[in-house]
C-alpha cells in the first residue's frame, strides 16, 4: 500500500513544476504544484525535494517558430521543498516552497544577463477524496489551495529593477482548484491518472508593477508502469491553456497567453526503505502563442522523497 | 513516535509561517529629498519605439555628490546602469510605459520618470 502511495507521489513530484514562458522569460515554476493527484494515507507524512531546470530558446508567433534577430534565450534552475500529510483517510494537506538558484534572461553584448535569485512563492493545498471504489479501483479527489507571494519581488541588480518575468516571486496571490482521478486495473502493472485544474492569479499591484497574469487551466493524463519492485516508469501528456494577461486600465496584453501540449517521460527508483528517487523530462509537441513570445524548449529535473509513516508497522 | 511526528509537523508549519512573516515585513523606509540632490533633466533618445526592434537611450542628469542611480520600468527591459541606460521592450509590453529613476546619495533622494510608447512589432 505504501509502495503504491510512493509511486503516486513520486510521479507527481515530477509534475510539480511547469514553466512555460509568458512573454519574455522562462516563466514561473509551480504553475500547478498543488495538483498532484495522489492521496497520502492517514497519519502519514511525506517530505520531498526536487530540482528543476527549464530552458526557453525559441520565439513563437502562433504555432510557428520565428527566426528573430532580437530574441535571446531564458532559463531557470529551481529547488522545491514539499511536505504532505494525511490528516485523515479523506483529507490531505500539502505545503511547499521553492527557491530560484537562477532565473535568467540572456542579453546581447555588451550587457550582462538579467539574473534573478531568491525565495520563490509558497503553496498550501488541501485535497479531499470524495469518491473511492475498491471494486472499480477508482478514486476521485477535489483540491483547493493558495499560492502565496512570499518570495523575492521587486528585485534590483546594479541599480536596475529586474523585469517582472525574472523576479523570483510571481508577485501575486494565486487561487487554485482542481479535480483528479486515479484508476487501477486488476492484475495489471499499469495505472492511470487524470487531472484537471485551474489557477486564478490575482492582480500584482506593487511599487513598480501593475499586472495580472492570465488564468491557467491544466489537463494532464499519466500512465505508469511498474517494471519491477525497484523501477517504475511513466509517460504523461500535459495540456496547458493560459489566458491573456492584463495591465494598467485593464488593457489586455495581446502578446500573452498560449496553449501547449507537452510530453513527459519519467522514471522512479525505490532504492532504500522509505526513500525514492525520480527523474523526469518534458518536451513540447504542440505550442501556440498569442502574438510573439519566447516558448519553453524543454524541462528536466529530479526529485528525492522520504516517507514517514510511524504507525504503519504496528 | 507520535510526539516525534507532531514535532516534525509543527516544525514544518512554523518554518512556513515564519517565511511568510519575514516576507511580509519588508522595509519600506524611504529617503526624503532634502535638496542636496536635484534632477536637471531626464530625456530619452526616442519616446516611440517598435516592440523588439527599437532601443531608446535614456539619460538622467542630476546635481549632487556621490550619486547612485536606481532605474525601474513597469514593462520592458532596462540594460546598463548608471546615469544612462538603454530601454527596450517586447511585444508583451505594447502600450505606454513608465521608466523611472531615483537618484540618491547618503543624505537625500529624488525621483523622476519618463513615458515611452511601445508599438506593436506587427504594425511596423
Amino acid at each position: 500500500m505504501y509502495r503504491t502511495i510512493f509511486v503516486i507521489l513520486l510521479f507527481n513530484l515530477g509534475l510539480l513544476q511547469t514553466a512555460i514562458g509568458q512573454c519574455c522569460s522562462a516563466g514561473n515554476p509551480s504553475a500547478f504544484a498543488f495538483s498532484d493527484h495522489n492521496s497520502v494515507r492517514a497519519k502519514s507524512l511525506l517530505i520531498g525535494a526536487s530540482y528543476k531546470y527549464g530552458y526557453s530558446g525559441v520565439y513563437f508567433a502562433g504555432n510557428k517558430p520565428q527566426n528573430v534577430s532580437f530574441g535571446y534565450p531564458a532559463s531557470y534552475s529551481f529547488l522545491l521543498l514539499k511536505t504532505a500529510y494525511g490528516i485523515s483517510k479523506r483529507i490531505n494537506i500539502q505545503l511547499s516552497g521553492g527557491y530560484f538558484l537562477t532565473k535568467k534572461q540572456e542579453n546581447p553584448e555588451p550587457y550582462p544577463d538579467d539574473v534573478g535569485q531568491g525565495l520563490a512563492d509558497a503553496e498550501i493545498n488541501v485535497r479531499y477524496r470524495f469518491f473511492k471504489s475498491m471494486k472499480r479501483k477508482t478514486e476521485f479527489l477535489l483540491s483547493g489551495g493558495l499560492r502565496l507571494p512570499i518570495g523575492v519581488f521587486d528585485l534590483e541588480k546594479n541599480g536596475v529593477k529586474l523585469p517582472i518575468t525574472i523576479q523570483p516571486s510571481s508577485g501575486s496571490l494565486v487561487l487554485m482548484t482542481g479535480i483528479s482521478a486515479i484508476k487501477s486495473f486488476e492484475n495489471s502493472k499499469f495505472r492511470l491518472y487524470g487531472l484537471l485544474n485551474a489557477e486564478f492569479p490575482q492582480l500584482i499591484d506593487s511599487r513598480n508593477f501593475y499586472y495580472r497574469y492570465g488564468n491557467l487551466v491544466n489537463l494532464s493524463l499519466t500512465t505508469t508502469y511498474a517494471v519491477n519492485r525497484f523501477f517504475n516508469t511513466a509517460i504523461q501528456v500535459h495540456a496547458e491553456f493560459r489566458g491573456h494577461a492584463t495591465r494598467e486600465n485593464d488593457q489586455v496584453i495581446s502578446a500573452s497567453g498560449y496553449h501547449t501540449v507537452m510530453v513527459s517521460p519519467q522514471l522512479q527508483i525505490d532504492y532504500a526503505q522509505g526513500w525514492s528517487f525520480s527523474v523526469s523530462a518534458e518536451f513540447p509537441v504542440y505550442r501556440y502563442f498569442n502574438g510573439i513570445q519566447l516558448a519553453n524548449s524543454f524541462k528536466t529535473g529530479f526529485g528525492l522523497i522520504k516517507k514517514i509513516a510511524p504507525y504503519s508497522k504496528r | 513516535m507520535k510526539s516525534g511526528l507532531r514535532l516534525l509537523i509543527h516544525s514544518e508549519l512554523l518554518i512556513f509561517f515564519l517565511l511568510i512573516s519575514i516576507s511580509c515585513s519588508k522595509d519600506k523606509v524611504e529617503l526624503t529629498d532634502n535638496g542636496t540632490v536635484q534632477i536637471v533633466s531626464l530625456v530619452a533618445s526616442d519616446t516611440i519605439l517598435t516592440a523588439w526592434i527599437d532601443t531608446a537611450s535614456v539619460e538622467i542628469v542630476a546635481t549632487g555628490t556621490g550619486l547612485s542611480y536606481h532605474w525601474a520600468c513597469n514593462h520592458g527591459t532596462i540594460r546598463g546602469s548608471g546615469s544612462t541606460i538603454k530601454y527596450t521592450a517586447g511585444e508583451c509590453c505594447v502600450g505606454l510605459n513608465t521608466i523611472s529613476c531615483r537618484v540618491s546619495n547618503d543624505s537625500s533622494s529624488v525621483s523622476g520618470e519618463i513615458m515611452i510608447l511601445i508599438t506593436s512589432y506587427f504594425d511596423q
